[in-house]
């Protein structure tokens, strides 16, 4: 019975060992920087084709659901017009004020290339800390919905996690028909969903109340959408009460997101 | 003669150096992306277990360690985490074979497919305890999870099945695994 040691077991060992060193030294680094700047495109290409063999089994829309959504495109049209002008509005009586300007941020644009191989909700997205990527900057989809937050930075990559995955936290607020918004912690569960806590048992809350960043946390712009309320819990014994949200992105279909860099 | 043998085998190892990349960036760009469970099927390490046991050790050794470090590369894991686990299921079940197993055959490579991917989670969780005993990472809690549990059964039965195949399609397609007979007459 032979396990250990033979020379092919030793030579491997010793190059493995000579790699971790040369990467925890950083002399590796020029040599994977461009392993993933060559390797980056084909991953895209395989990504971009996983992409089309999933919209195959797309279940359709009915015709029902697709009059009503072309309904509720003319409700958001209408309303959008309507806050177009509140908000112009709203900048006139700010600069008339003299209120101090809000941060603003700048985008950047990232293709996902795919997903880490262990953990399905950590997304790998092709920029890094050159392109001026950092930890814990939000993620957008192209339609400005919050997908996730940068979790960990390489020079040429990033690895972003979607709000459904247990770490993923952000301060929230709930837009309801009340005119103040209630504030609350979002996470994740579990690669399932996304649950809103330590929400004021007082506020009013209903189903379909759109659920927003608070900007209490930093470099996390205010107003971004996370999602919908899908369902509200409140007990009488408990202090705060929660609710469950139904994202207003498809993560698993993300190939291009805006990372959100705060300006300097 | 000599200087085209040297192309031809230069020319070999850049084949399966390319192989190696194209199978890492098809399991991270595409299959991890299916969805759940197919996203749990771990082809790069079933491809290496069918290597061990139907092809060469040594090779399947080169396979597990570059196959690893790409990987790595692309994981929250610590760097070198998925390459030493790659290695040592390699080692295990080159062993197990060598000693245990007397053919290559359909059943031996179905155990060791399940054997395999069995050392694999448990070295994945080993590391991810130790890590984060450490403080070097906060997975510990995402491995757990209910939908990762079930993941990883998928996972198990995705590469026997895998496994069953390929050893089908190869022993279909070549003579490497069928019986020989020495006529002394």
């Amino acid at each position: 019975m032979r396990f250990f040691p033979s020379k092919s077991i030793l030579t491997i060992i010793v190059i493995f060992l000579i790699i971790l060193v040369f990467h925890y030294s950083g002399i590796l680094f020029p040599v994977e920087n461009a392993a993933v700047k060559i390797l980056g495109p084909i991953g895209s290409g395989f990504y971009n084709f996983g992409q089309k063999i999933q919209s195959f089994f797309k279940p359709e829309i009915s015709i029902a659901d697709y009059e009503k959504l072309l309904a509720e495109r003319d409700r958001l049209i209408a309303e959008k017009a309507e806050l177009l002008t509140l908000r112009r509005e709203n900048e006139e009586l700010r600069d008339f004020l003299d209120f101090k300007k809000e941060k603003t941020f700048d985008s950047l644009m990232a293709n996902v290339v795919g997903r880490d191989p262990n953990f399905s909700n950590y997304f790998i997205l092709n920029k890094g800390s050159k392109d001026g990527v950092k930890i814990n900057l939000p993620v957008v989809s192209p339609e400005g919905v919050l997908v996730g937050k940068i979790l960990k930075v390489e020079d040429r990559i990033s690895v972003m996690l979607i709000p459904t995955d247990t770490n993923f936290q952000t301060a929230a607020a709930i837009l309801g028909e009340t005119k103040n918004s209630t504030s609350g912690l979002v996470h994740g569960e579990r690669g399932l969903g996304i649950k809103m806590e330590f929400i004021p048992q007082e506020e009013e809350i209903s189903r379909d109340d759109i659920v927003v960043t608070s900007g209490l946390e930093l470099n996390m712009p205010k107003g971004l959408v996370i999602g919908r309320v899908a369902e509200a819990r409140r007990e009488s014994r408990d202090i705060f009460g929660e609710a469950t949200i139904s994202p207003l992105a498809v993560y698993e279909n993300l190939d291009t997101v805006m990372i959100l860099l705060p300006q300097k | 003669m000599k200087k085209l043998e040297r192309f031809g085998y230069l020319f070999k190892i850049f084949g399966k150096a390319v192989a190696i990349i194209l199978l890492a960036l098809f399991q991270i760009s595409f299959i991890s992306i299916l969805p759940w469970p197919f996203n749990y099927f771990n082809f790069v390490l079933s491809v290496l277990i069918f290597i061990v046991v139907i092809f060469d050790f040594r090779q399947a050794l080169w396979f597990a360690l570059f196959s690893g470090l790409i990987l790595d590369i692309f994981s929250l894991s610590i760097f070198g985490t998925i390459a030493v686990i790659m290695i040592l299921v390699a080692m295990i079940v080159n062993f197990l074979f060598r000693n245990f197993f007397t053919n290559r055959s359909l059943y031996s490579l179905v155990i060791l497919g399940l054997i395999g991917n069995g050392i694999y989670i448990l070295s994945l969780l080993i590391s991810n305890f130790l890590f984060f005993i450490f403080g070097a990472t906060d997975n510990l809690e995402k491995f757990f999870s209910s939908d990762n549990i079930f993941g990883l059964g998928w996972q198990i039965i995705f590469s026997v099945l895998f496994l069953a195949i390929m050893f089908l399609m190869f022993n279909f397609l070549s003579k490497r695994l069928k019986s020989v007979f020495i006529d002394a007459g």
